[in-house]
């Protein structure tokens, strides 16, 4: 693995385990928190209650003073057998009776809290006046108080603390439930075979994922088409192949049935004529592979001079057909683009002019600027081509119906390339003046990106 | 022995007519469906070579329209078209065989004589008719125990006879079978090379009937 595969990978996450784990944190604070409040508001609770239960003894000993006396008795006698004295009430009238060190004499009616001199904890006391300067007072030690708030404020606690593993436990099972229809799916995508992708289905799937699935599945029928693009065109290309290869076994058997020197010369003359046409379809169909894998670079062009150049390319076969080929004056004309691609466009528009104008035509090239764009035109005075099989001429080995069977079908199909690399368009048009047909390499003035 | 070529590659159907011109057949070669059909319809032929991809009517086509005048003449296909589909189609509408480019010129000279030796009707490669034999693989003719070698045109000769034993063939009919289109034939082309397989295999060979033409002679 490389290191930046390293950085990347780290860089990204399980959304599984981030939600898993954001879900579950927020469960805890939350739970932890709402606890600590329970917790709070049952203490303060159990406390008030039990201010209410000494506040109580302190009324049923005023109204039943005689009784008062024997609660008194009688909580004392419980005292003795109980082993945490500490929690019990106890009730003092003041001043009848004997008063303990930590009670003053005097103190005002109401709850308080006193400190204990004696011991440790605190004693919390309702005072009572019941006239006549006696006092009664109801005491409870807070150290035994505390302990029975705090035991039943920690009780209410025990539920939510069982929830809340359950709760993380349910949330991870959730979310990997939820996830599942995307592993499913990326398992079947997998699975495919890559000769032909089919699409991923949606059902089932979540609305948020549903169009970045959908985004794939387009990606995946632009890649399905391409193939089969290329699936064709090997096809062609090897059924191509096999009309070059014909010819050269038939002429080389020929060659070697010959008889005398003579007819051997004679039979060299196609089998020469067979090699140089496989040989014209090789360099083809590279120069189309190249095309469709290659990037070109960007150059200056000075366009008059190298459309020169091709015409002078040409200019024997030209004469050799008796037709006349030449090119429309025009100003200097610069671009920025790619002379080879150029070349291939303009030279494979260039030979199907002079291959199907009739000898005695004329064939001129011409080029003509336009505010954002520049045209390069071949004009003939050929046959044309009838208005609805314009379009199919591009496609490769493609050939016209009265074609003399020379020629791949490749060559307008290699121009269609070269000007999709370059950013422009061809395409034919039948003249309107006069017979014949025009050939037109639209191109971008300045074109950046190949 | 005139055949048919229908071929719409210029190279394909040059190199062709020029392996069977050398194997004596006489060969008129056409580019297109059209053209096919209307040569089939003028002119005698034994045997067709019929390309599949051709400009005009499919090669399918002409074969198509052909069964269905009734003509049972033998087509080969030769086509570059080498999937199992094509070659069912092709034998369904009524091929008699199927070769598949590249091929190999004696590969085709083969299923020819193939087509040709069951279209006549027999099933021993070599022709004969109890006195002349002839073996359309060698080119070699026996006759009264005597094998000899014939040439490419009188091998052709020989053949259009035996291939009608009882029949009387007319100089013309024997011009057809022998020489193609462009071919230019001499006025006594034929009398040149009845005179050489008579020198070859002796005189009973091919006997003459006076004023209508000439047979195929069955003893010495």
């Amino acid at each position: 693995m490389t290191r930046t595969s390293q950085g990347r990978s780290a860089r990204r996450h399980s959304l599984q385990i981030r939600l898993s784990k954001m879900l579950a944190v927020a469960v805890l604070v939350t739970g932890v928190s709402a606890s600590l409040a329970a917790l709070y508001f049952a203490y303060d609770e159990a406390q008030e209650f039990q201010d209410d239960t000494i506040r109580q003894v302190a009324a049923l000993s005023v109204d039943f003073p005689a009784s008062g006396r024997t609660v008194h008795q009688q909580l004392d006698t419980v005292s003795k057998s109980v082993e945490d004295p500490e929690s019990l009430i106890r009730i003092y009238r003041l001043p009848d009776r004997a008063r303990p060190a930590w009670l003053p004499e005097r103190i005002d009616a109401g709850l308080h809290t006193l400190m204990n001199p004696a011991g440790p904890e605190s004693i919390r006391i309702f005072v009572r006046d019941t006239g006549g300067g006696s006092q009664l007072v109801v005491a409870q030690s807070t150290e035994s108080r505390n302990e029975i708030a705090l035991n039943s404020a920690l009780r209410t606690l025990i539920p939510s603390l069982l929830m809340l593993p359950i709760l993380i436990g349910v949330i991870a099972f959730i979310v990997r439930a939820e996830l599942k229809s995307l592993k499913q799916r990326s398992k079947d995508i997998d699975l495919q075979a890559a000769e032909r992708p089919q699409p991923v289905s949606v059902q089932n799937l979540p609305e948020e994922v549903v169009p970045f699935v959908e985004a794939i599945n387009r990606l995946l029928a632009r890649v399905d088409t391409m193939i089969a693009e290329q699936r064709r065109f090997i096809a062609d290309a090897a059924h191509e192949l096999r009309t070059p290869l014909t010819a050269l076994s038939l002429q080389a058997q020929n060659l070697s049935a010959a008889s005398s020197p003579e007819m051997m010369r004679e039979r060299l003359v196609p089998l020469k004529a067979g090699i140089e046409r496989a040989r014209k379809l090789t360099v083809q169909l590279l120069d189309l592979a190249r095309l469709q894998s290659g990037e070109e670079s960007c150059q200056d062009i000075d366009l008059v001079a190298l459309a020169r150049q091709w015409l002078a390319e040409f200019v024997p076969l030209a004469e050799a057909r008796q037709i006349d080929l030449g090119m429309d004056e025009s100003a200097s004309i610069r671009i920025q683009s790619n002379a080879q691609a150029l070349g291939l466009v303009m030279r494979n528009a260039l030979e199907n002019a002079l291959k199907y104008t009739p000898s005695g035509g004329v064939v001129t090239l011409r080029l003509r600027a336009e505010a954002d764009a520049v045209l390069i035109e071949v004009v003939d005075t050929g046959p044309g081509i009838p208005t609805e099989n314009q379009a199919a001429v591009f496609a490769p080995f493609h050939r016209l119906q009265d074609a003399s069977g020379e020629g791949s079908g490749l060559g307008l199909a290699i121009a269609r390339e070269a000007a999709g690399k370059l950013g422009g368009a061809v395409s034919v048009s039948n003249r309107v003046d006069a017979h014949g047909l025009v050939f037109t390499l639209r191109l971008p003035r300045t074109f950046k990106g190949l | 022995m005139r055949i048919l070529l229908v071929e719409d590659d210029a190279m394909i159907g040059e190199a062709v007519s020029t392996a069977l011109k050398d194997a004596a057949y006489a060969v008129d070669w056409v580019q297109d469906g059209k053209t096919a059909l209307a040569t089939l319809d003028s002119a005698e032929h034994q045997v067709v070579l019929l390309d599949l991809g051709l400009p005009g009517h499919d090669g399918l086509d002409v074969l198509k329209r052909l069964r269905q005048a009734g003509r049972d003449l033998p087509v080969i296909i030769i086509t570059a078209r080498d999937g199992v589909d094509d070659r069912v189609r092709g034998l369904d509408l009524g091929a008699d065989d199927y070769l598949v480019k590249p091929f190999d010129v004696n590969e085709l000279l083969a299923r020819m004589r193939a087509v040709i030796r069951r279209q006549s009707g027999q099933s021993s490669p070599i022709l004969s008719n109890g006195y002349v034999d002839l073996d359309p693989a060698t080119r070699e003719a026996t006759c009264s125990g005597v094998t000899v070698l014939m040439s490419a045109r009188e091998f052709a000769l020989l053949h259009s006879l035996l291939l009608r034993p009882g029949q009387i063939l007319t100089r013309a009919e024997l011009e057809e079978q022998i020489y193609g289109w462009n071919e230019e034939v001499e006025s006594n082309a034929i009398d040149f090379l009845i005179h050489g397989v008579r020198r070859k295999l002796g005189a009973g060979v091919i006997k003459n009937v006076r004023g209508s033409g000439w047979r195929v002679g069955t003893a010495p």
